[in-house]
């Protein structure tokens, strides 16, 4: 509450702040940390090195440094010594479901709708340009993300989703739209996914990633559109039930 | 589950104690600003009257915003003018923005509803993009002299806050509560979120709150 009544001031304040390298290393950790919480790392996947991060990210060494030792703290990345070494994605699944859980639990119902809004109304916008633009390899490369029906582990369902959002953004041909969606992923995607927890959900993401595609392929933006829609509108409402069993408990 | 008649009466009481005791508070700051127009008043006259009726409003539990919006080009300076005061530091919303300057508000439901209605009015949830960018409720009643209106009194409260208070009876009840355009503003259904549509045909019961344009369904 506090926080929304003082928006005004703080947004301003914010863009005052001087840019300086704790706050680089802030936005770095956070950077790294959602895309290992939304599954875009996968666990066990090498991370570049201090040096080559820094170069990528434009920031320096000691930022970059400063970074992944936070984000070994929070146990997100192991770090193994001499050949062969570097620092390896190591999600502790259960901690960070229960942590997107927790922030889940501390949303309210209208932050909640608010997000889902947004996060449907881009990407509805992506499907119907996908549809429009996909050519017969790029259909082939949606279907090839989509998981085979024995797919094990939540995490395996959630990255496939995750990357099939961005490919249909990238099909939109717009860079500043698909930046936008890898932001949203990280933002409200691995919060929208933590339900895929449950095995029984499993089928049904399938079968709505496939009738999707099937739109996509069929070059029906209408019904691109409308599919990606009703079945983020799914995924919302289970992320609200999930919301109000959460709160029952606590 | 089915609510008595009783359970959503309760609910639209407790609806009527949040708003009713700001409306009636709207309407005597209304009447204490009216006699600044039986002479020609500028924008800093106005500025200078509203404030402390503002403030007033903005210390009570839940609003967010308050203030007095005028009637487009009855001020001797400016056609537009938001006496509009807002959070906790009670700032006073930014005029550097282009935005505010030139928005014609007198379209806006909050303003066109009283105007024509003479009566209070409770409009949103909607996204108040003039004034916070946030997802309101905006309370406004009409402040008028000799059948002419001079401005409205507003307070805004936040529809995160109506979740805050009212989440917890409503859910008790298994209640909703929707404005006069059949959109939720609260649900005890996990799946219908405030703003969105209802159909009507779906709740077969319905209690009216006092004096306000929203009722309890269910």
């Amino acid at each position: 509450m506090a926080a929304i009544r003082h928006r005004s001031t703080r947004a301003r304040t914010a863009v005052f702040a001087p840019i300086n390298n704790l706050g680089r290393a802030v936005r770095v950790e956070q950077r790294l940390a959602n895309a290992i919480w939304s599954g875009l790392l996968r666990d066990g996947e090498k991370l570049p090195s201090e040096t080559e991060l820094a170069a990528m990210l434009g920031v320096a060494t000691v930022t970059a440094r400063e970074a992944l030792i936070s984000l070994r703290a929070q146990g997100l990345v192991t770090t193994v010594r001499g050949r062969g070494g570097g620092s390896f994605v190591t999600r502790p699944v259960h901690a960070a479901d229960e942590s997107l859980k927790a922030l889940i639990s501390a949303m309210s119902r209208v932050e909640l709708a608010d997000r889902g809004i947004h996060y449907s109304s881009i990407l509805s916008g992506c499907a119907e340009l996908a549809a429009e633009r996909a050519n017969d390899d790029e259909v082939e490369e949606l279907l090839s993300i989509v998981p085979e029906p024995a797919t094990a582990g939540a995490d395996a369902w959630r990255h496939a989703d995750t990357e099939l959002n961005l490919a249909i953004a990238a099909l939109s041909h717009s860079a500043h739209l698909t930046r936008n969606v890898i932001r949203l992923e990280m933002e409200f995607g691995a919060l929208l996914r933590v339900p895929f927890a449950d095995p029984n959900s499993w089928p049904k993401i399938r079968s709505d990633q496939l009738q999707l595609i099937a739109a996509i392929a069929e070059h029906d933006p209408a019904g691109a559109r409308l599919q990606m829609r009703s079945r983020l509108r799914g995924q919302l409402g289970q992320l609200a039930h999930l919301q109000a069993q959460q709160r029952s408990k606590s | 589950m089915k609510a008595t008649t009783n359970e959503l009466a309760t609910c639209a009481h407790l609806v009527e104690e949040l708003f009713n005791p700001l409306i009636s508070q709207l309407w005597r700051s209304g009447r204490a600003i009216a006699p600044l127009f039986n002479q020609p008043a500028s924008s800093a006259d106005l500025l200078a009257e509203s404030r402390p009726h503002a403030f007033e409003i903005l210390a009570a539990p839940h609003t967010v915003g308050a203030g007095f919006v005028v009637t487009p080009g009855i001020l001797t300076d400016e056609h537009f003018l938001l006496a509009w005061w807002q959070g906790d530091d009670k700032e006073r919303i930014p005029e550097s923005i282009a935005l505010v300057q030139s928005t014609d508000y007198s379209r806006q439901e909050w303003f066109r509803t009283p105007q024509r209605t003479h009566a209070s009015h409770v409009t949103g949830p909607y996204i108040d993009y003039v004034c916070t960018d946030e997802f309101m409720l905006t309370i406004t009643v009409p402040v008028e002299q000799d059948g002419q209106m001079l401005g409205v009194m507003g307070a805004d409260i936040l529809a995160e806050t109506i979740e805050r208070v009212l989440l917890e009876p409503f859910q008790e009840a298994g209640a909703t509560l929707v404005n006069h355009h059949n959109r939720a503003v609260l649900s005890a259904e996990v799946e219908i979120f405030a703003g969105e549509p209802i159909n009507p045909e779906n709740f077969s019961q319905e209690v009216p709150c006092a004096d306000l344009p929203l009722k309890v369904i269910n």
